[in-house]
């Protein structure tokens, strides 16, 4: 409860303070805030409340932690992108805590109906977020975002009243069966595959992320995949994968991280290419909701793909002037900055799933989860899919280790966005090195109550 | 015969029409000489050429739609609170005061940001 008032007040006290206030004092304002958040939540007790509405569980605090973390990470790597674009805007800030003031609400409840208005607080901000550099395609992207969005919370809410028309309950677990039941649990199933971006839903995930500005696009790709996760493990075990659900779940996972990697392949585009591994690993974090014990799973392959492909995606945000970030950008990072090509290294290695990272561990767990529900032959296919992934990750690295720049001179990189960079590939390796060091936080109980 | 077979006859002569039809316009395009020049390919008598980014949401008037929406919402969630005031005592007072303090403070936000201004 006093994360969720934590992070409510901090975006309201920074929409009112930009009102006087300069951009500057605000985004500390948001960043202290955030940061309370973030110390807070591993001493915030186990707790339910207004009839079990609020579920404060093992589960929630994780990936609140998570999408937290994102916020924070998108907060201090984005300055310097958005003065440099020419939008130094408050506003981002401002919104950035409102979003994830929804991402916690979504995350702690086991209610569709509050799992639906979390949803909604989280996307609100982010339709706004996306359309922020007020040019056609930061338009485009913010347009597409909502109008897709709204259909997929559509759908969602559709399924919900169906759920109560089947099983007489807004809240998860309560057990239905026949036609309405299973038509319930696929539309319930499919408004989440579009927030977390699983295949059939995926098409908006590509151009929305090149067209947002890059610290939206790792908010997006990080504390929004968070917050649809945590959703989607709880109506996933909620309604139970014996039946439809777990058909259409394994459909989905198949569809993704087959046409998330391929595509990625064809990529010329950094940021779109970093979309289409994050739709590929949506597939992989998926995989572990059809083990017995998904939660740890699930929360820690998070965490270690927050890390990774935040710490991409504030690399690219260094590089981005404003236009995307085509190959010729990057070519050459190595000369220009060393640190920032040695950073877009370890989170590349990350994702592939190389071992001494934390992005192995991630994987190693999902696919131990998807072993042990008998899922092998989604396993296997999951696992030939990984390899080609490397291949994509390092076609991007060739362009910034092993050709010349084209841009000369030096990137700036700001003294806060350094450290945060720094601390984030810390953690990708301390993590990977020692994965027992925060596996206890995430090793939580079940998700439904 | 079947009285639905009588059609046939016209069903028939529409395929044929629609076939020549299509075939005409394919053979044109397909065999046709193209010799595009600028004049040709200019907006033809009244098209203007297009200049400059088009604005294409004017953002004004979906601001006050979204005020309205804002406060006509609001009364949505105040009429069951009205209904069970004496119930729900002074907790419950306390709670819609508060959200009507939030959206007051969003109301307060949108005037310093200029919505009330027509003119601009």
């Amino acid at each position: 409860m006093s994360v969720l008032w934590i992070l409510f007040l901090t975006g309201l006290l920074a929409a009112l303070a930009g009102l006087w206030w300069p951009e500057r004092a605000v985004r500390n304002l948001v960043r202290a805030g955030l940061l309370l958040a973030l110390v807070w939540l591993p001493f915030v007790p186990e707790q339910s409340g207004f009839g079990g509405l609020f579920l404060m569980d093992g589960f929630a605090r994780a990936l609140t932690l998570v999408g937290v973390l994102a916020a924070l990470l998108a907060s201090l790597v984005g300055s310097g992108y958005l003065e440099r674009t020419g939008m130094g805007a408050f506003e981002y800030h401002a919104l950035l805590a409102f979003s994830t003031f929804g991402l916690a609400v979504m995350a702690s409840s086991a209610n569709l109906v509050v799992i639906l208005v979390g949803l909604e607080l989280l996307s609100l901000p982010l339709y706004a977020l996306a359309a922020l550099r007020y040019d056609p395609a930061s338009e485009e992207a913010g347009l597409k975002y909502f109008l897709l969005g709204a259909v997929a919370a559509a759908v969602f809410f559709y399924g919900l009243v169906l759920h109560f028309g089947a099983t007489g309950s807004f809240a998860l677990g309560a057990v239905g069966k026949g036609p309405l039941f299973a038509v319930a649990v696929a539309l319930l199933l499919a408004g989440l595959f579009f927030k977390a971006a699983l295949t059939p839903f995926s098409w908006w995930a590509p151009d929305v992320y090149q067209g947002a500005p890059t610290p939206v696009t790792l908010f997006m790709a990080t504390g929004v995949k968070a917050a649809a996760f945590a959703a989607l493990a709880r109506v996933a075990v909620g309604v139970g994968m014996g039946g439809i659900g777990g058909a259409f779940l394994a459909l989905a996972v198949l569809l993704t991280v087959f046409f998330g990697n391929l595509a990625a392949l064809a990529q010329g585009e950094a940021k779109r290419l970093l979309a289409y591994s994050s739709v590929a690993h949506a597939g992989y974090i998926a995989l572990a909701l059809f083990g017995p014990d998904p939660a740890p799973a699930v929360g820690y392959y998070l965490l270690a793909y927050a890390l990774s492909t935040g710490l991409a995606f504030a690399v690219l945000a260094q590089v981005d002037g404003g236009r995307g970030v085509p190959f010729g950008e990057v070519r050459g990072l190595v000369r220009r900055s060393p640190m920032l090509a040695g950073m877009l290294l370890l989170a590349l290695f990350s994702l592939a799933g190389l071992p001494p990272l934390v992005g192995f561990w991630g994987k190693y767990l999902a696919f131990v989860q998807a072993a042990r529900g008998g899922q092998y032959g989604l396993l296997a296919f999951a696992l030939l899919t990984a390899v080609v992934a490397a291949y994509y990750y390092l076609r991007l690295l060739a362009q910034a280790f092993f050709l010349e720049p084209e841009a000369k001179g030096g990137l700036e990189v700001r003294p806060l966005a350094a450290l945060a960079l720094g601390l984030v590939a810390f953690l990708v390796v301390a993590l990977g090195v020692f994965p027992g060091a925060v596996y206890g936080f995430f090793n939580v109980g079940g998700v439904v109550p | 015969m079947d009285p639905l077979l009588e059609y046939l006859n016209a069903l028939i002569y529409l395929g044929i029409a629609a076939l020549i039809g299509v075939a005409m316009l394919l053979l044109g395009a397909l065999l046709g000489p193209k010799r595009p020049g600028r004049t040709k390919l200019a907006a033809y008598e009244s098209g203007n050429e297009p200049m400059g980014y088009a604005k294409r949401f004017p953002a004004h008037f979906y601001a006050v739609g979204m005020l309205f929406i804002l406060f006509d919402v609001e009364v949505a969630f105040l009429w069951p609170y009205a209904v069970n005031a004496g119930k729900l005592g002074l907790a419950g007072f306390a709670a819609a005061l508060l959200f009507t303090l939030v959206l007051l403070l969003g109301l307060f936000f949108e005037w310093r940001k200029g919505v009330m201004k027509w003119d601009r």
